[in-house]
């Protein structure tokens, strides 16, 4: 049971990074980076390593979100 | 280019990014090499690290401890990469403005808002206890004060964190680190020394224990808040308006 939800998560990693590269538009991007983050965290943390899942959390999933939209909105707005 | 050769070159890369991805995996699993690496440096930190530190947590114990030149250098990463950003962009465009929240959302967050300081002060602080520390609490830190900002603009009433404090927080923040690690030249050991310096191992999982480890997490903190809150400050800046 444990193994098919490491399994899936794993998946969810491909996924996730596939969808990054591939997917339209700089926005949609940049929330597939964040679903892989937070599915890297998950990972993380099923590998007993909490210190490393907590800074994947809040620089994956929380500063690197915020850093690119806020770099979006200035190229947004330089047109 | 043209969209054919575009394409091509996509695929290219998409392959060359699996193929290496595939040369990975036999590493990944290969059993003799975890064992080895386990054996020699893990099983050590593992044994000895309550002794030689006094921090109950191993992962801050190596980060601020056995390898805390690493972790000054690191720190020494962020202010370059902040000082940079700010001497491209400082002061370019003009003051962000946001629309004026509802009175109902002021006052939730009125009450909420000191709620928010709760986890990031209690990971850096207690960093040598529970997982965490002063690279993730900072960042998280950093994260309330850029979605103050998201939220206020340059209009903040509450906390009232300028610029200015920021700066003198991130300053303050190198500058104490860097004073901790004199303590140990000054007594005579190596710098950066921890308990051979003279600093008081405590009781295990005391918040006054583990040598200087508080007062290292609590200047990373400071450090890594600040620098990341001005990267931000810095591109919205620019933008000047809301995303």
């Amino acid at each position: 049971m444990k193994d098919i939800a490491y399994i899936l998560l794993l998946g969810l990693l491909v996924v996730s990074a596939s969808a990054t590269v591939m997917v339209r538009g700089l926005m949609s991007a940049i929330v597939a980076l964040s679903v892989f983050s937070i599915a890297t965290t998950v990972v993380f943390a099923f590998l007993q390593a909490v210190d490393v899942a907590m800074a994947e959390a809040v620089i994956g999933a929380g500063l690197m979100t915020a850093l690119y939209v806020a770099a979006l909105g200035r190229m947004a707005s330089a047109k | 280019m043209t969209g054919q050769g575009h394409r091509a070159m996509r695929i290219g890369l998409s392959s060359l990014v699996a193929g290496f991805g595939v040369c990975l995996v036999p590493g990944l699993l290969d059993a003799a090499v975890r064992e080895r690496m386990a054996e020699r440096v893990s099983a050590h930190y593992t044994a000895r690290a309550l002794e030689e530190t006094g921090a109950l947590n191993i992962v801050s114990s190596v980060l601020l401890d056995y390898r805390g030149f690493d972790t000054l250098i690191e720190a020494t990463v962020i202010f370059a990469a902040a000082a940079a950003i700010g001497s491209l962009l400082a002061n370019a465009g003009i003051p962000t403005r946001r629309k004026p929240l509802s009175v109902l959302v002021q006052c939730a967050i009125s009450y909420l808002g000191p709620l928010f300081w709760i986890f990031p002060v209690t990971v850096i602080l207690r960093g040598h206890v529970s997982p965490g520390g002063g690279f993730q609490g900072g960042v998280a830190l950093a994260v309330l004060l850029i979605l103050a900002r998201i939220v206020y603009g340059d209009a903040s009433p509450a906390p009232g964190v300028d610029d200015r404090t920021l700066e003198v927080a991130e300053a303050g923040g190198a500058a104490a680190f860097l004073a901790v690690g004199l303590v140990g030249l000054a007594s005579g050991t190596a710098y950066l020394a921890n308990l051979s310096a003279g600093f008081r191992a405590g009781v295990p999982g005391a918040l006054a224990g583990a040598g200087f480890m508080l007062l290292l997490n609590a200047a990373v903190g400071c450090k890594v808040a600040a620098s990341l809150a001005l990267i931000q400050r810095r591109l919205d800046r620019g933008s000047g308006e809301s995303i």
